[in-house]
């Protein structure tokens, strides 16, 4: 082999390290577990990607997503699991609402899912405002609730804030129109 | 002299520019993936430096 085929074949090796990193940036980009929480309100659908988990304002203050909700409403919750992976993925799923640290309502207790390598799972579950077990909001005054997804070590947290949503008053008689008394 | 220090700045530039995606990108790279990207990377700069040497730079 020449000096020059030699120290070619140097670059040629470097060239194929540099293409071997950028093969790994992508292909464990794409594996790993992901999950996205699908939140209908007001008839809008709000996706919850799981990049939204990974920012560092979110990681760091470990708050959760905030959303608006107006008292009666029923909430349709869809989560969806992910697993880019080449094993099953076993874990307990638990969802419950928690106000000021105290535990409301269990959505889903321990329930065991089971994902299939590089297949999703959809765990769905609905919240009503009377599972909260308090009456409606009088006007002007929220409620907050947390609710906590958990999955193995891993937790989502939703904050609903309930508003009243107002109210018509029903439709009655006609009210008697005064009638100005005539002098005669 | 002049374009020397404007190859500098640029080369300064685009070296600095590479460092900082590559840790955004790795913050999001798993432990294996990590290691394999540090064990390229030392093997690649290896090759270059042998590249340049047989070429009696």
């Amino acid at each position: 082999m020449s000096a020059k085929s030699k120290s070619n074949l140097y670059l040629y090796l470097a060239l194929v390290c540099f293409a071997g990193i950028l093969a790994i940036f992508v292909v464990d980009g794409y594996l790993g577990l992901y999950d996205t929480l699908y939140v209908t309100v007001q008839e809008r659908e709000q996706v919850i990607e799981p990049d939204y988990w990974q920012q560092r304002w979110v990681k760091e203050s470990y708050e959760g997503y905030s959303l608006g909700v107006g008292w009666g409403e029923s909430i349709p919750f869809r989560y969806e699991i992910d697993n880019r992976s080449f094993s099953t993925y076993l874990v307990d799923v638990e969802v419950s609402v928690w106000k000021g640290g105290q535990k409301i309502v269990e959505l889903l207790d321990r329930t065991e899912v089971s994902v299939a390598p590089f297949k999703k799972t959809i765990i769905d579950w609905t919240l009503q405002s009377e599972d909260l077990g308090e009456s409606s909001p009088v006007s002007g005054e929220y409620r907050e609730y947390t609710v906590r997804i958990k999955r193995g070590e891993i937790e989502r947290k939703i904050i609903l804030s309930y508003y009243p949503v107002p109210g018509y008053p029903e439709k009655g008689p006609p009210l008697p129109i005064p009638v100005p008394e005539t002098s005669r | 002299m002049r374009i020397y220090i404007l190859y500098g700045f640029g080369i300064l530039l685009c070296v600095s520019g590479v460092g900082y995606l590559a840790v955004e990108y790795i913050k999001y790279l798993s432990e294996p993936g990590k290691l394999a990207c540090l064990a390229l990377t030392t093997a690649m700069f290896a090759l270059f430096g042998k590249y340049f040497y047989e070429r009696g730079w």
